[in-house]
């Protein structure tokens, strides 16, 4: 074995929001408690979070809206389009009220969280995970399952368990249990955190089905065909941390901000105004990590599935110098436009890549750049303050358009209940007579 | 075609025609030499359509002919043979089957007819220029487009230059060593636009063209600075435009094309107007560099100098991983404190590359969003190395 427990190791638990798109609506419109729900993707085109009584109807994960209508009208399953404002804020929500239960908190993705419980292990983890779970239902609205366990791997493991098997009442803590043989035997190698579908495909075929399986398979040859990485998994299920805390997420390497079209378009300026306002986001985006970019990608493309003339094209820029300014990265998207467009097509997708990250108060100067940085920066910076305080898109770029007719659909989004003034939900009461 | 030879003499015309031979080309012919014989001269062509280079040496000759032989095979071999003895080549008019004839054995590949290799006639039309009796001095090359390097001249200038290049193909001036003739002196300057050097050579006499500005690809640069003699340069022009540079050196003759761009106007972006100049010395720099260096982050390589009471503080840090290092340096600066951060890899490229007779070297600065300037002397123009500054926090 290449490691061994050396000290006391700590315990640590994972939340994990059940459903959590589907859990969102459903705070606001408590009538769909019970009730089958499905989310949809930018476009309304595919089904990308179910409750689980959608799930119970046999409709799939990335299925396609109209694939699964029958079904959808049959149990009168209600439909939303993705109303991402209303996740993230309740996410924000969720993560909030967990940092009063531990002062160390690992925000892993929109609806999971690890929490180092270092310090409490004095305490009934068992009980203290049910009250934070109970809390944080009572505070937001979401329902949550926990798994406690000593390594990341096995508290994610744990919260399956958690999830799937009711008596466990949301929490499962596997902490301290000696044999944790059962659980482990009955986890698929696909279900570990951190083995996709092609190492699945390949334990497979060396007979590895389980994680018990894994564990317990020879760590040379996983070092050798899964890397590291994939050691650290298996000696993570045999109890021994491999996987740090990461309570700051690494800025990212690369932003990406593109959608498909609600209608395609086939005007170079409708194109060009998609292009400008992607960018933007982009760039807010990157400026909020502080960091600059070096190469700015522009891609267009039809639509793949639609019986007509076919196009796709990308163009790869690299930037004099690294730069932050939404202004800066717009005329250089929209050079990048000009030289990929061509007339005749129908235009269902656009985006951009901002990459070549660098910390923008590190970045290197260019002896022939003209531009003047500082104010730039401060046009930017006056930019993204109106915005924060006043609503997004309160100033913007006019190379991102006013009407936008290629604007995304979303037929079927509920209001941003909890980020907007005017779409805040009514309550209204009424007197009743008690007798 | 015929002939015999010295492992060891044939071993060096391969390898001053390889380096135009494309391991890989979409063109399967280019991956071959093309061998012809004359009596006793046997020339040696290889390209890739961007650098040409013909080679010729003396061998024992016994029937004339031509071939296309697989460069890298026959590379091979010629490697593993060790340089020991001699060999015979034997190549069939017919089906060009190649045979190699040591002592240890006989090696067969099958060569290609050399009909189908590209055309060059245009590239080596102009007569070879006789170096044999030339010195610098006696060469009067003003009245034409040509040049006269020694080898020392064209290896330091093409030595100093190349390691700046950039490697951006966005920017194709860039991509190359800007040979700025005037008449008595030749400026190479190369730039990535994060730095610059301006090599300069001199001359007593107007040994240059009176004004000729030409690009030169970083691979011919790369190939200049290996060259084993003194060097004479021409060039070759298409409708009064230069489209190819001309090296001819011993028995070699190196064609390039040039890159046919605007070099940006680097003259404007020297300072004159220097705020401090400070002297260091290279050794001690370079070794504190270095060692700070290995805790700074590895996204922005980015290093602090920090200039008070004659002294110079070198700070690397990474805040990701909390790592921290500082050096001091003696220097002769005593006025008020000055902060400036450099990519630590820009700062030690120029050091490495800078002349150093007295292992001292002076540093220029203005503003810290500004370049700083480094040279061998203050009052010396013959090697200037210009860096950019990162942006302090």
């Amino acid at each position: 074995m290449e490691g061994t427990v050396s000290k006391k190791v700590k315990p640590v638990a994972l939340v994990d929001c059940n459903n959590f798109y589907a859990s969102c609506e459903r705070v606001f419109n408590p009538k769909l408690w019970g009730k089958p729900i499905v989310v949809l993707s930018n476009n309304d085109g595919m089904i990308i979070a179910r409750s689980n009584e959608a799930k119970e109807l046999g409709i799939k994960m990335g299925e396609p809206l109209f694939k699964a209508q029958e079904i959808i009208k049959k149990h009168n399953v209600h439909v939303f389009s993705s109303n991402y404002t209303l996740y993230g804020d309740m996410s924000h929500r969720v993560m909030t009220t967990l940092e009063h239960f531990s002062p160390d908190v690992e925000i892993y993705s929109i609806d999971e969280a690890f929490i180092n419980l270092e310090g409490f292990s004095h305490k009934d983890l068992t009980d203290y995970c049910r009250l934070i779970r109970n809390t944080v239902r009572k505070w937001t609205g979401i329902p949550v399952s926990i798994g406690i366990a000593e390594t990341k791997t096995l508290a994610k493991l744990a919260n399956r368990f958690a999830k799937k098997v009711p008596s466990n009442k949301g929490v499962l803590n596997l902490y301290g249990l000696e044999n944790k043989d059962y659980y482990l035997k009955n986890t698929e190698v696909a279900d570990i955190w951190g083995v996709g579908r092609q190492y699945t495909k390949l334990l497979n075929l060396q007979n590895i089905f389980t994680a018990y399986d894994f564990a317990n398979a020879n760590e040379k040859w996983i070092k050798k065909k899964m890397t590291v990485m994939g050691l650290r998994t298996a000696l993570e299920l045999k109890g021994i941390p491999c996987i740090e805390y990461e309570y700051f997420p690494p800025a990212k390497k690369a932003i990406v901000s593109s959608r498909s079209f609600g209608q395609t378009v086939q005007d170079i300026a409708s194109v060009k105004e998609a292009i400008a306002f992607f960018v933007t986001r982009a760039s807010e985006k990157m400026r909020a990590q502080k960091s600059s970019a070096n190469l700015l990608s522009v891609f267009l493309r039809t639509n793949p599935f639609k019986k007509e003339a076919q196009y796709h094209n990308g163009v790869l820029i690299q930037l004099p110098v690294p730069t932050d300014s939404t202004s800066e990265l717009i005329s250089y998207a929209m050079k990048g436009v000009e030289q990929i467009f061509r007339i005749g097509y129908k235009y269902y997708k656009v985006g951009v890549m901002l990459s070549g990250l660098v910390p923008t108060n590190r970045s290197q100067t260019s002896i022939f750049d003209t531009e003047d940085r500082m104010k730039m920066a401060k046009i930017t910076e006056v930019v993204d303050e109106v915005n924060k305080k006043m609503g997004s898109n309160t100033l913007f770029y006019a190379a991102t358009g006013i009407n936008r007719k290629w604007r995304t659909r979303a037929d079927m989004r509920t209001p941003k209940y909890t980020t907007d003034w005017d779409q805040l939900p009514l309550v209204s009461a009424k007197e009743i007579n008690i007798i | 075609m015929r002939f015999s030879a010295n492992l060891s003499d044939f071993n060096k015309i391969l390898q001053k025609t390889l380096p135009a031979m494309p391991r890989k080309s979409t063109i399967p012919v280019l991956e071959h030499l093309n061998f012809s014989l004359t009596g006793n001269r046997l020339r040696v062509i290889a390209t890739d359509q961007d650098i040409t280079i013909m080679s010729m040496m003396n061998v024992d000759g016994m029937e004339d002919g031509n071939v296309l032989v697989p460069g890298k095979r026959l590379n091979d071999i010629v490697r593993a043979l060790e340089n020991k003895g001699t060999f015979e080549f034997n190549s069939d008019e017919e089906n060009y089957e190649i045979k190699i004839i040591t002592s240890f054995g006989q090696y067969g590949m099958k060569g290609l007819n050399p009909e189908e290799y590209l055309d060059l006639p245009e590239l080596f039309q102009s007569e070879k220029p006789s170096l044999d009796t030339e010195t610098k001095d006696e060469k009067d090359t003003t009245s034409s487009k040509s040049a006269f390097f020694t080898k020392d001249e064209i290896i330091r200038l093409a030595d100093k230059t190349y390691f700046a290049v950039s490697t951006d193909e966005f920017r194709p001036a860039m991509t190359g060593v800007l040979f700025q003739f005037r008449e008595t002196y030749v400026n190479a300057v190369s730039t990535d636009s994060f730095r610059l050097v301006k090599a300069v050579c001199k001359s007593d006499k107007p040994n240059y063209p009176i004004e000729l500005n030409v690009i030169l690809p970083s691979r011919t640069i790369d190939l200049l600075r290996k060259v084993d003699n003194d060097l004479f340069m021409s060039f070759i022009e298409n409708q009064k435009k230069i489209t190819h540079a001309r090296f001819d050196f011993g028995e070699t003759i190196l064609i390039t094309r040039v890159i046919d761009e605007k070099f940006p106007p680097y003259e404007a972006v020297i300072p004159t107007d220097y705020r401090m100049t400070v002297k260091v010395n290279k050794s001690e720099f370079l070794s504190s560099i270095r060692r700070v260096s290995i805790f700074t982050s590895s996204i922005s390589n980015q290093i602090k100098l920090e200039l008070e009471n004659n002294e110079i503080s070198i700070t690397g840090e990474d805040e990701d991983s909390g790592s921290k290092a500082i050096e001091k340096i003696s220097c002769n600066y005593d006025k008020e404190k000055y902060l400036i951060g450099f990519n630590f890899k820009y700062l030690e490229d120029a050091l490495h590359n800078i002349d150093d007779d007295n292992d001292e070297v002076v540093i220029s600065f203005t503003e810290q969003n500004r370049p700083a300037v480094i040279k061998a002397k203050e009052d010396s123009d013959d090697l200037l190395m210009l860096i950019m500054p990162v942006r302090l926090n």
